[in-house]
């Protein structure tokens, strides 16, 4: 079964860049334009990852998570992809459970890298 | 959902676009087929009306259907233009080629029953040849044939305005693609270059460096070997580096050739080198086994160049984004290179100086030519014994070196004198640490080796001098020193009287372990075979010191 990802960004060429991306490394992806519908998809698809960008409109990438994780208690491996790394602070990253921050612009390869790194180190902590 | 993961081809622009239009016609009641520009069908599911699906499944029927649909289709993409017929059973056909941007890549056909099917005379004869009950068949029909013939041309145009759209959204689509292809190989293009340019640290060693660089261009140009050969006389490098990141299959030896014999000289010239079908270039007779293609790039430190950056077989062509990125690289790793070669050269000189301080030293009293020498020798010995860390080594060697620096201050009628020292000439000679330590405070880089200078007459029970330092108070350095000075005194010929031989001397280092000599070092340098260290302690005189290669500062 392809592990599935919902990308939630403001700026459409950098959802599409890494949709193809991920679709290309043989995940589904699932695109939202801000964080409304960001949070509406994910409950919707139950992703297994979710990539955000820090600043969107309606919630931010930090407040997408921890809606996500207070509405239906799953705890999966998120990341923020974002040009605001100044502006998060790594308390609020450690207490809403964002496992990676990576600053714009970023190299596609590596985004699927840590993308495929945090799902093998999720699986390996849930069959643990 | 579209799930566009890279330019599709035209057969499957022409699947995307009917998933849609089947589901519209479906909806209409109407069978829609699309065939590619060589009139085959493609596979579709069109779910249509129970009328429709009893005439297609009735035998006779069937090839019937099938033929006029494909007669249609041909006619469309022979003459590029819409048209319509009709079937054998009354049903109307319409047909509309479908172009992507402007070339035809096949073609739609629309088939809908007629209201005038449901004439009385038309539909017993039509039933009669299909074989198939009239009753049966009239409820069917009725709910089947909405349209009259006669709006054909309607459905032609509604059919043409949704392909039209479709269209559209398909190139947009695919120029979306193409873009966000485009785009994130130019932000991993940017992604490598911040990251050399972060990574260049001036105390990393050349071949940790450009391997670094091998390894990621190699994946961002997405190419099957890359390499760096770097040759610069001016820092002493033995043997030229060579760097490889990718397939290990390509002959090194091979490779060196090539670049030395063909590559080099043309990039002396020219900025890049680009050979996309390399055996059917003059650089044939050079190439190494499995050479399809390649981009050369010089490497150059003052205008001077030092070797060469070269990518190897790319799935596609070399192109000029290929040579911006690879010469942008270039020139980076060229500044680290640079930077590398200044070190080296201020690190050449700086040995120079201190080898003629060194000289100067010895020079001042001739008997004991070669005493610092050997002193420093003895002492980065003991040090590397000790297990001490390459710089520390370097630092005691240094010390060894320049310890007695501070007899320039020592006027000679003292330090040549014959005989016994009075007592007064004996204080001014005690002094030679000190004006050493403030001769050398003058050079900042040497602030670490000072201490050692220092105290290298200081003795363990507090009786040396110039601090009366006790013990573990003096630093390793001066102890080191201490007994590596002493050794040598003992054991070479002084003005004043012979060398000692080896066992009397040894008896008297064991003697003053733990009131003058540190008795751990003592222990560790009498464990050594001492016979042969002084065979090798004599052939070092003639040479130059020994290039110090480890950074020291």
């Amino acid at each position: 079964m392809a592990k599935k990802i919902v990308i939630a960004d403001d700026e459409m060429h950098i959802l599409h860049i890494l949709a193809l991306k991920l679709r290309n490394a043989g995940y589904e992806v699932f695109t939202a334009g801000d964080g409304e519908e960001a949070l509406q998809t994910c409950r919707a698809q139950s992703p297994d990852l979710i990539i955000a960008d820090y600043q969107m409109p309606y919630r931010n990438g930090l407040e997408l998570c921890t809606a996500y994780r207070e509405q239906t208690g799953r705890r999966i491996p998120s990341m923020l992809i974002t040009a605001r790394e100044h502006d998060i602070r790594i308390e609020d990253m450690q207490s809403v459970g964002v496992d990676l921050v990576m600053a714009k612009p970023f190299s596609p390869r590596e985004v699927v890298q840590a993308v495929t790194t945090l799902l093998e180190e999720s699986e390996r902590k849930g069959a643990a | 959902m579209n799930v566009m993961t890279h330019i599709l081809s035209s057969r499957e622009v022409l699947q995307e676009m009917m998933s849609d239009l089947s589901a519209k016609a479906a909806e209409l009641g109407m069978i829609l087929t699309a065939w590619d520009e060589t009139a085959q069908l493609l596979p579709s599911s069109n779910g249509c009306s129970e009328f429709c699906h009893i005439l297609q499944d009735c035998k006779t029927a069937q090839n019937g259907c099938g033929k006029a649909r494909r007669e249609l289709a041909q006619i469309i993409i022979e003459t590029n233009q819409p048209s319509r017929s009709t079937s054998p059973w009354g049903c109307r056909l319409l047909g509309i080629p479908v172009r992507d941007r402007h070339r035809l890549i096949g073609a739609v056909v629309v088939e809908f029953p007629t209201r005038e099917m449901l004439d009385e005379e038309h539909f017993a004869r039509l039933c009669d040849r299909l074989e198939l009950d009239q009753r049966a068949l009239r409820g069917y029909a009725l709910e089947a044939c909405r349209y009259g013939a006669d709006e054909a041309s309607h459905v032609q145009d509604m059919f043409t305005m949704f392909l039209q759209d479709q269209q559209r959204n398909q190139d947009a689509n695919q120029a979306l693609t193409s873009l966000s292809m485009n785009l994130a190989g130019t932000y991993e293009e940017l992604s490598l270059l911040y990251h050399i340019s972060s990574t260049m640290k001036v105390s990393q060693e050349p071949t940790e460096f450009l391997q670094d660089v091998c390894n990621q261009l190699r994946e961002v140009m997405g190419v099957e070997t890359v390499f760096a050969v770097v040759h610069d006389t001016r820092t002493r490098m033995d043997n030229d580096i060579l760097v490889m990141a990718g397939s290990d299959d390509i002959d090194t030896k091979q490779l060196r050739l090539l670049g030395a014999t063909y590559v080099l000289p043309l990039l002396k010239d020219s900025s890049s080198l680009v050979l996309n079908n390399a055996f059917d270039s003059e650089a044939a007779p050079f190439l190494a086994r499995g050479i399809r293609s390649l981009i050369a790039v010089p490497l150059s430190v003052e205008r001077e160049v030092i070797g060469m950056l070269m990518a190897l077989n790319k799935s596609g062509e070399f192109d000029s984004y290929d040579a911006k990125l690879i010469s942008s690289i270039a020139g980076q790793s060229s500044v680290f290179l640079a930077n590398h070669r200044m070190y080296a050269e201020l690190q050449e000189l700086l040995v120079g100086v201190l080898q003629s301080l060194t000289e100067s030293i010895d020079a001042k009293d001739p008997y004991t030519c070669g005493h610092s020498r050997r002193v420093a020798e003895i002492s980065r010995m003991i040090a590397e014994t000790l297990g001490l860390p390459p710089h520390r080594v370097q630092q005691i060697y240094l010390a060894g070196l320049l310890h007695d620096v501070g007899k320039i201050g020592i006027p000679e009628a003292i330090l040549c004198k014959n005989g016994r020292l009075t007592d007064a000439e004996y204080t001014i000679i005690q002094q030679h640490p000190s004006i050493g330590a403030k001769i050398l405070r003058r050079i900042r880089n040497l602030e670490p080796i000072i201490a050692g200078v220092l105290s290298h007459h200081e003795r363990m029970d507090g009786r040396g001098y110039p601090n009366g330092l006790i013990g573990h108070d003096i630093p390793l350095e001066g102890r080191i020193l201490c007994l590596a000075d002493s050794w040598d005194a003992m054991t070479t010929q002084r003005t004043y009287r012979d060398g000692m031989s080896l066992e009397r001397a040894s008896e008297e280092l064991r003697r003053c372990a733990g009131t003058q000599f540190d008795p751990e070092i003592t222990r560790l340098f009498l464990s050594w075979d001492i016979p042969k260290l002084m065979k090798d302690l004599t052939a070092l005189n003639n040479h130059d010191l020994p290039f110090l290669n480890e950074r020291f500062f």
